[in-house]
């Protein structure tokens, strides 16, 4: 039998975890490695930014606990904090980017080989590809591909309109493709 | 060609979504991370169950009770909604009537330390009333932004104890207690929502930066064990405090966030001069402003915080310190040891425009709606002066407490131990 999740159970679970320290403690060794592995998988495998982002998460939470509906469960609850989080931090990097005038794409030192046969162990070259992309196409990437949201709903996380971030993911596509192919933006 | 620019759309998302597995944290970060979360929780924990935490959750607004469907839920959202506008006009009706008596100006008390009394000075008249009983002799003093709060040091035998007492005089309290500890006599900052003090303490041995909730009381250092910080300085979104690491080459210019989290240098190249502490934050949060310097001399710098670059303000012919952004961001006032004493000179925000509006004065930070600095002055004839207000423009200037003959020893001619008006000062 499938265990049902009403509306509320959550907004319980998170009550009683912060109602006792040992619930707390409990909670937190539960819920932190889901969040930090959202994050890290979408930080191009940052270990120091992954870890930064996902206290930042557990601190909003906590101040924001009333907020909480119970409609989700509390991991999903925390990887949505977790994820504008992420945009806080691209939107960031973006006005970084934008400030130092020198927003390209840098190209990630591959060896060749044929690209298509991709296994596990590559997933670093993959995260080095996408974290040599400007911080907006590399938000978008991960916003739309990654977390699977609408580009409406990736739009608004990023302040942008629908058309803006269509165009947008389009252009990171085609970065990453140059990108991880190697070669040199012109 | 290689191949793989020829990958269709459906094939690179299929490669990005390799990135997508499961991963563990490191063990340490998860010890750290329970560690810097279960104070807040207590402190959160302590705030629920005040009066405001209960009424706040009992309202229904906080949470949908479990146990009603949604339209019971909705009436109860609804009956205190309207229950929360009655409040709200009672509240208004209050304030209203507060407004109507003679105030002490906007920009609140001013909290003295003079001859370690502490007092609570109207600075429109200067007439002040003690807040705390006799014996008690208060050093490094402070006032909340919300001008509610006081704090400050006693400093006795091989430690420190850091107190807390309403403006009023009421409700005094000890924070931090249970610590051993040591107050290192630099200015303690406030937070802007006036619920975190940060201070420099010595803790084992090593200076560091210790956050204090002033609500519960607890404490904790910020700053790692093996780094020496000094003069903390909160950010204006709260989030970050500034502080300057010493190192054996020398002092920088640091920020970390107030849950001891993301410490990296901001303060760029600076030749080798060493900064003296960050003095304030402007209020976009943009730019620190400090006096960094060597033997030769000190020169007021702004270092960029997002951009981790620095511009010196002050001309090379000037030795300048302690510096001050107006609340507003446009201004900045500054001391310049003029050989004969101090003078006070103000300047735009870029460095622009310096000129000296007051000789042989002390700064003391600037008053919350910027219309007035706080100075230590002491006139060129070696007559008394005192701590008193001036205009930006040099006008205005007035004594709110004299200096006492018997405190002529002192560097500043002053028995002042200390004195907080809610805005950060150098």
């Amino acid at each position: 039998m499938t265990a049902r999740t009403t509306v509320g159970d959550g907004v319980n679970e998170l009550e009683a975890a912060l109602a006792d320290d040992r619930a707390f403690e409990s909670w937190h060794r539960r819920t932190l490695p889901p969040v930090y592995a959202y994050l890290l998988s979408r930080c191009g495998g940052d270990v120091t930014l992954a870890e930064d982002l996902t206290q930042e998460t557990f601190i909003a939470a906590i101040d924001r606990r009333t907020r909480f509906d119970g409609r989700s469960d509390t991991i999903t609850w925390l990887c949505g904090i977790a994820r504008h989080k992420l945009a806080d931090h691209f939107r960031s990097l973006e006005r970084d980017e934008r400030r130092r005038m020198r927003i390209e794409i840098r190209q990630v030192e591959v060896g060749s080989g044929e690209r298509e046969r991709i296994g596990p162990e590559d997933r670093t070259l993959i995260a080095e590809t996408l974290r040599s992309l400007p911080a907006s196409q590399r938000a978008v990437l991960v916003f739309v591909v990654l977390d699977d949201l609408p580009v409406a709903e990736a739009a608004r996380l990023l302040g942008r309109s629908r058309g803006a971030t269509e165009s947008l993911l389009f252009r990171a596509r085609e970065s990453f493709r140059r990108a991880y192919a190697g070669e040199v933006e012109p | 060609m290689n191949s793989s620019h020829s990958l269709t759309t459906e094939q690179v998302d299929a490669i990005l979504r390799r990135l997508d597995v499961a991963s563990a944290p490191d063990p340490a970060f998860v010890v750290s991370s329970h560690s810097a979360l279960a104070s807040r929780v207590r402190a959160v924990r302590a705030r629920d169950a005040g009066w405001f935490g209960r009424l706040y959750r009992g309202s229904g607004l906080a949470l949908v009770p479990t146990t009603l469907n949604r339209s019971t839920a909705r009436s109860l959202r609804l009956i205190a909604l309207v229950a929360l506008l009655v409040l709200a006009l009672m509240v208004g009706l209050v304030i209203a009537g507060a407004l109507n008596r003679p105030t002490i100006g906007g920009n609140g008390v001013l909290i003295v330390s003079v001859k370690g009394q502490l007092e609570a000075v109207d600075p429109l008249t200067g007439s002040g009333r003690s807040i705390l009983p006799a014996g008690v002799k208060a050093e490094s003093v402070t006032r909340s932004p919300d001008g509610q709060l006081a704090t400050y040091w006693v400093n006795g035998g091989s430690e420190s104890h850091l107190f807390a007492v309403d403006v009023d005089g009421s409700d005094r309290r000890e924070l931090a207690s249970g610590m051993s500890l040591t107050w290192n006599s630099s200015n303690d900052a406030w937070s802007s929502d006036s619920r975190f003090l940060a201070s420099e303490v010595t803790l084992d041995g090593v200076a560091r930066i210790l956050v204090v909730d002033v609500t519960s009381g607890l404490a904790g250092p910020v700053t790692p064990p093996e780094v020496v910080a000094h003069n903390p300085l909160w950010s204006p979104d709260d989030a970050w405090i500034a502080f300057t690491p010493e190192a054996k080459v020398g002092r920088g210019l640091s920020v970390i966030r107030a849950d001891g989290t993301g410490m990296h240098d901001i303060g760029g190249n600076l030749h080798g001069l060493d900064v003296a502490g960050p003095d304030t934050w402007s209020p976009d949060g943009e730019w620190i402003y400090f006096n960094a310097g060597d033997a030769a001399g000190s020169h007021v710098f702004r270092a960029n915080v997002p951009g981790r670059f620095n511009q010196q303000l002050t001309a090379n012919g000037l030795d300048a310190y302690a510096t001050a952004s107006s609340p507003d961001g446009t201004r900045v006032a500054f001391m310049v040891d003029a050989g004969y004493g101090f003078d006070l000179w103000i300047a735009n925000s870029d460095g622009t425009a310096a000129h000296r509006i007051l000789e042989t004065a002390g700064l003391g930070g600037w008053s919350a709606d910027g219309q007035f600095i706080l100075v230590r002055w002491k006139p060129p004839d070696n007559a008394l002066g005192g701590l008193g207000t001036v205009r930006p423009d040099g006008t205005d200037l007035k004594i709110l407490i004299p200096y006492d003959p018997s405190c002529r020893d002192r560097w500043d001619q002053t028995c002042e131990l200390g004195f907080g008006w809610g805005q950060a000062r150098p």
